[in-house]
């Protein structure tokens, strides 16, 4: 029995399955498409890599029976380096595409966590975006009837005033 | 069908495709119509010709009745079919077709129209005999108003838009405390997406179920239902899954019989023209009360395909051009099973919406497998229409038989790229609740960790299988990197609970 992975799009990871670094796979390619057969049962996956957010950081995107399901990897050790937590600063993203329909804070607000900083209409829905921590707003960098998308930086938190009153 | 030689299609993505199917089966040439963001859509493929709406919003394009009706003229066809959602249950572009000497695939203004105020709908369904949920008969705005007309039907009650549809503009309410809030709430809604802060009121049923019954008419008196289905398992009060025969009512045949009869009387006695849906919401003994009536094709009539034989498209095409249909019952039974599923860019339990490129598509095949679906490998889906990337729908010789084909279905099915909902389903079709067919609308609640357990379980199993394979990639020589290499196949389950722990947070 032989899983089989299909990779599209992905030349650096066909290159180093091609050059046996996985020696518990066998790779063939077909045009665009890798097939790649290892001992176990008997599947197929769809397999794409795209740049992460940081630097360095490639995300893998396995397509099956689940849908999409995602490996993180990064290029070294410790080049992740996480804008939350050390400063006190947080940064609030867009999960969602939408648009913004109206912005509820400004910078220098005191804000409370749970404290809803924004409204946002994705696929004809209002979402209301809340504070996840208490704090001073620093930034907003939108404005209303903006369009946004994923992981677009809507606002900025210091956390650390939030004890400093 | 002389006068249908030529059909524009007034709609885009999987259903212009289904209608140009059946046009070109028919010998029917066809007319797509497309935006900016459609250059690339693959609906464009499966017409004869195209016309281009510009770019800009839906009101612009798709919601722009003079562009299609000089769409119409400058490509001399004799026919508009709307398909569902957009301008398909518009009376006014009935009229505006109709003024420029064209055939409109559906039913009459005069029918939308008494269709389309819902509360009017609910007087005209009250004269022929059907059952209503007990509410207001007519609309209420002052909190006074309201107080008095819930405290007699008596909570819960659901507030809902007059004009409304789609779940907007609708609060559950279960004291009176919470009125004020919720009434102020559904009326901006209202307001904001129908221009109407009208709001009605209505009993609110625990566990309800949504059963319909879909109708065929000739315009004249003659025909009437097509069999009921079952789209009960929904989130935010959409359809996610359909079936037919719809399974509450196949455990109360004197219901199912009741509801049939009553849709085939609604038909004969508005005369209606084309194809409809009654929806009903109904209860767990088999009591049904009338819902709404949708002047269109729906989504999920691949089911009654399924089922029936009938290619309903076609039917509308021959009611359009003309042909009687005899009083009665257009198909004497169902055959089998069908069920349909919709495969939405949304993530899968907490239906975040999304976008992006498909990178890679299998589609599932084999016997009574359907795909209705307009996407390709390197195909963007846009986040700015409707997120479906497809309808899957299986038949089985009964229930058991279609659960099963559709687990093999979603086996084969992958979809690689943007993020979508196959896993929800993936975890529905081995639920134990829905194996057996006993569920409502509140369904993805209720058993909302169960589907979280069945998913994460397979999750865990890919997890293990995965992680020798890439646990190398980008950095086979630096082996110390190694235990750092894995951090996110968690991602969708484990981001989902978490989310869930902190819903109304970013």
């Amino acid at each position: 029995m032989k899983y089989w992975v299909t990779c599209a799009g992905s030349e650096q990871l066909f290159d180093e399955l091609e050059s046996g670094v996985r020696t518990n796979a066998k790779v063939d390619r077909f045009g665009s498409f890798t097939r790649v057969g290892l001992d176990q049962e008997s599947c197929y996956f769809g397999v794409t890599v795209r740049s992460g957010s940081m630097p360095g950081e490639r995300r893998v995107l396995i397509a099956c029976g689940l849908g999409n399901i995602e490996f993180g990897i990064e290029r070294g050790v410790g080049t992740r380096s996480d804008a939350q937590g050390s400063t006190g600063s947080k940064i609030l993203k867009s999960s969602m595409p939408g648009r913004i329909v109206r912005v509820l804070c400004k910078p220098g607000d005191r804000v409370s966590a749970g404290q809803p900083l924004l409204v946002l209409e994705a696929m004809k829905m209002e979402n209301e975006i809340a504070a996840s921590v208490s704090g001073l707003i620093e930034k907003v960098a939108v404005t209303a009837d903006q369009k946004i998308e994923t992981g677009e930086i809507l606002l900025t938190i210091d956390a650390g005033s939030a004890s400093k009153t | 069908m002389q006068s249908l030689r030529k059909v524009l299609i007034a709609n885009r993505g999987e259903i212009a495709i289904r209608i140009a199917r059946t046009a070109r089966k028919m010998g029917l040439k066809t007319v797509a119509v497309y935006s900016e963001l459609d250059r690339r859509s693959p609906h464009l493929d499966y017409c004869d010709e195209a016309f281009y709406l510009g770019n800009g919003p839906i009101s612009d394009t798709y919601l722009a009745v003079p562009k299609l009706i000089e769409a119409l003229q400058k490509h001399g066809a004799g026919a508009v079919h709307p398909g569902y959602g957009f301008l398909s249950e518009r009376a006014h572009f009935v009229r505006a077709v109709e003024a420029a000497g064209g055939i409109f695939v559906g039913p009459r203004a005069e029918s939308m129209e008494a269709m389309g105020d819902k509360i009017q709908a609910k007087i005209l369904m009250k004269k022929m005999g059907v059952p209503l949920l007990p509410g207001t008969d007519g609309g209420a705005t002052t909190l006074s108003e309201v107080k008095k007309n819930a405290a007699r039907i008596g909570y819960p009650i659901l507030l809902k838009a007059a004009a409304g549809g789609g779940g907007k503009g609708m609060r559950i309410v279960r004291t009176e405390k919470e009125l004020p809030d919720a009434l102020e709430a559904a009326s901006k809604e209202a307001q904001r997406y129908f221009g109407d802060g009208t709001v009605y009121l209505e009993k609110y049923l625990e566990n309800p179920h949504h059963v319909e019954v879909q109708v065929l008419g000739d315009g004249r008196g003659g025909g009437g239902h097509v069999f009921d289905r079952e789209c009960s398992i929904q989130r935010r009060h959409q359809k996610l899954v359909e079936e037919s025969p719809a399974p509450l009512l196949s455990k109360f045949p004197k219901s199912k019989n009741e509801i049939l009869e009553v849709a085939t009387r609604v038909v004969e006695q508005m005369k209606y023209a084309n194809a409809g849906t009654l929806e009903f919401l109904a209860d767990d003994n088999g009591g049904f009360y009338f819902l709404e009536m949708n002047t269109r094709l729906q989504v999920e009539h691949p089911v009654t395909e399924w089922v029936t034989g009938l290619d309903l498209v076609e039917r509308q095409f021959r009611i359009a051009a003309g042909e009687t249909l005899a009083k009665g019952p257009i198909v004497t039974g169902q055959n089998g099973h069908a069920i349909e599923v919709r495969v939405y860019a949304e993530s899968p339990f907490d239906y975040l919406p999304s976008g992006g490129a498909i990178d890679g598509l299998v589609l599932p095949q084999g016997p009574f497998v359907r795909v209705d679906s307009s996407i390709y490998t390197g195909y963007n889906v846009p986040t700015e229409y409707d997120p479906t990337l497809m309808k899957l729908s299986v038949w089985g010789s009964d229930r058991a038989a279609a659960v099963a084909q559709l687990r093999s279905a979603l086996d084969e099915l992958r979809i690689l790229g943007v993020t979508h909902n196959q896993g929800l389903f993936w975890a529905i079709c081995r639920e134990r609740n829905f194996i057996e067919g006993n569920y409502g609308t509140p369904y993805l609640e209720k058993n909302r960790s169960e589907l979280l357990k069945i998913y994460g379980t397979e999750l865990e199993r890919l997890k293990k299988f995965f992680r020798p394979i890439f646990e190398n990639s980008y950095d086979g020589r630096l082996a110390t990197a190694q235990s750092n290499a894995i951090h996110s196949i968690d991602s969708n389950w484990e981001r989902s609970a978490r989310s869930e722990s902190l819903r109304g947070n970013l």
